[in-house]
């Protein structure tokens, strides 16, 4: 009985030595809330990932990254606008990167968008004017401002929009009938994807964030991501990215009814092999604003920003221009 | 020793079946060679045999099995499993059956992100009606990974996270399952079974993986 007492200990003692999965930092870094030296802001009660480069009375470029459930890590290389002289802003949005995280019932498509809105009041002074740009998922994000706020009291000037999946319910079917329909479902990426979801259930937020990062590169070809270079994230929002979805897909949504009112100049920047988002689908989009540009960089899929920064901060310098959105602008 | 053997009998005899198809004619035929294949998450290829006897202190028949399944996509021991257990009838009344199953697994992946070797122990209770030549139950499952081994990718590192840990993980979580299965016997020997099984987390939260897990097993007696 001794025997079997002292195996017991041991295997207790041997359990209680090992790493805990769901601990902040072992299988994902740690959020602004797990460690105080992150850089961050407060909105609405809650706590989120922020960074802002260049000088706090430049005019403001607001950066919104894509999912959702993304972060902003991969689009990093746009503060390089800082050094033109504009004020560069990055959040990760509730729930995701390295913002705090909530759970599933704390979201809603109103407070989501408002998010937007006291991250805008909050990082940009009054008065000052200012530029989104939007990466698939936040360029999304970023029309359904406009369409509710419009350009803000006239301090929105523009935006750039890159690879936008819809801007309506029916839309969004669409596009991620073709998204998902070019998953390879016998290929190694998805199956890994699958399989290790045995190894490691998604119970808990670190958990459910960790296994998601499977499906954040390479699971869905059509994007054409560059394998020997991919976009780097922090953590992807597994809750957030489920919820956001799941609310559009039961409330439905249509973020084009207002959009004729913006007549400042938006400037779609695509890459020409995304195969969801294709030349014919981001003129369809683009057709929602009165006065849209196309262009198209050649050779690079979804994860443009990353992969080709020179060549986005090139169009995207040409485009500030193009709207007046100069140093010193008021 | 004869004091454990009893225990884990016990156990056995308390404890339920995806094997459920196990439980049919056993008393005809004792052994069963059988190849699964389905998703289950991923595209799987899995052989297993089993042995059926009579237990007679608790008179009741009992199943041991040893299966080996492998990824379709990438076979080989990096991605594989291997799992021994036991199915048993725990109650019966005619041929109304509660069938238990218990089983610990050792399995192994390699991922983009992760190489993970984990350590399983898991119980399946059938309930249904099993005839001499088909059956067909409902079924809960419960798998729950004891602890894990994580070495993580220098593409997660460079990727998501530098400062990820390696090492021996506790309590990384299990799946519910909750499915349907049914079987028949065709030419005395062959045995068809088919089974769709939906999981979910500990938690009952919605799986983040595939919706819907669906096996199909082709089993020869002798």
């Amino acid at each position: 009985m001794k025997r079997h007492s002292l195996h017991y200990l041991l295997a207790g003692l041997a359990l209680a030595g090992c790493l805990d999965p769901d601990e902040p930092g072992n299988l994902v870094p740690a959020t602004v809330d797990e460690d105080p030296s992150l850089p961050r802001i407060e909105v609405a009660g809650a706590l989120f990932h922020c960074q802002s480069f260049g000088a706090p009375e430049a005019p403001t470029v607001m950066v919104l990254h894509g999912g959702p459930g993304a972060d902003y890590r991969g689009l990093l290389p746009l503060k390089a606008l800082a050094d033109d002289g504009y004020r560069v802003v990055f959040w990760d949005q509730r729930g995701t990167g390295l913002s705090q995280r909530f759970d599933s019932a704390e979201y809603t498509l109103p407070g989501y968008l408002e998010d937007l809105r006291l991250v805008i009041e909050q990082t940009v002074p009054p008065a000052q004017p200012f530029v989104i740009i939007g990466h698939s998922w936040g360029a999304m994000y970023a029309t359904w401002f406009i369409n509710e706020h419009g350009d803000y009291g006239g301090r929105l000037r523009g935006a750039i929009l890159s690879e936008p999946g819809a801007f309506t319910k029916a839309q969004l079917d669409d596009y991620l009938d073709r998204l998902m329909g070019s998953v390879d479902l016998t290929g190694e990426d998805f199956n890994d994807a699958l399989w290790a979801d045995q190894f490691m259930s998604a119970g808990d937020h670190a958990r459910a964030d960790y296994m998601s990062a499977f499906f954040a590169l390479p699971a869905t070809p059509s994007d054409h991501i560059d394998r020997a270079n991919p976009a780097p994230f922090w953590r992807v929002g597994a809750v957030v990215k489920s919820k956001l979805l799941n609310l559009a897909d039961e409330q439905g949504f249509d973020w084009t009814t207002n959009l004729a009112t913006f007549t400042h100049k938006v400037l779609f920047l695509r890459g020409d092999l995304n195969e969801a988002a294709t030349l014919e689908h981001q003129q369809m989009l683009a057709a929602s604003y009165p006065n849209a540009e196309m262009v198209t960089l050649a050779n690079v899929g979804h994860e443009m920003i990353w992969e080709r920064p020179d060549e986005y901060l090139a169009h995207t310098r040409a485009y500030f221009q193009s709207i007046g959105f100069v140093e010193g602008v008021q | 020793m004869q004091r454990l053997i009893t225990m884990t009998l016990t156990m056995l005899a308390l404890a339920g079946s995806a094997q459920a198809h196990t439980v049919t004619r056993t008393d005809e035929t004792s052994n069963k060679a059988y190849l699964r294949t389905g998703v289950e998450p991923t595209t799987m290829l899995t052989v297993g045999v089993q042995r059926s006897f009579r237990l007679a202190p608790l008179d009741r028949d009992i199943m041991p099995y040893i299966e080996w399944g492998t990824s379709v996509v990438r076979p080989g021991w990096g991605n594989s499993e291997l799992t021994v257990g036991a199915t048993m009838v725990a109650v019966e009344y005619g041929r109304l059956k509660l069938v238990n199953r218990l089983f610990v697994t050792a399995g192994a992946v390699e991922t983009i992100n992760f190489d993970s070797k984990r350590f399983a122990v898991g119980d399946a209770i059938a309930a249904g009606f099993y005839d001499r030549i088909w059956f067909v139950a409902g079924t809960v499952e419960y798998e729950h990974n004891v602890i894990n081994r994580i070495d993580h990718t220098d593409h997660y590192r460079t990727t998501f996270y530098e400062d990820a840990e390696d090492g021996w993980y506790r309590g990384a979580g299990g799946t519910v399952q909750f499915g349907i299965e049914g079987g028949v016997t065709l030419l005395e020997r062959l045995d068809l079974h088919l089974e769709v099984k939906m999981p979910f987390t500990e938690r009952f939260a919605s799986y983040n993986g595939s919706p819907l897990h669906a096996n199909f097993v082709t089993g020869y007696r002798f």
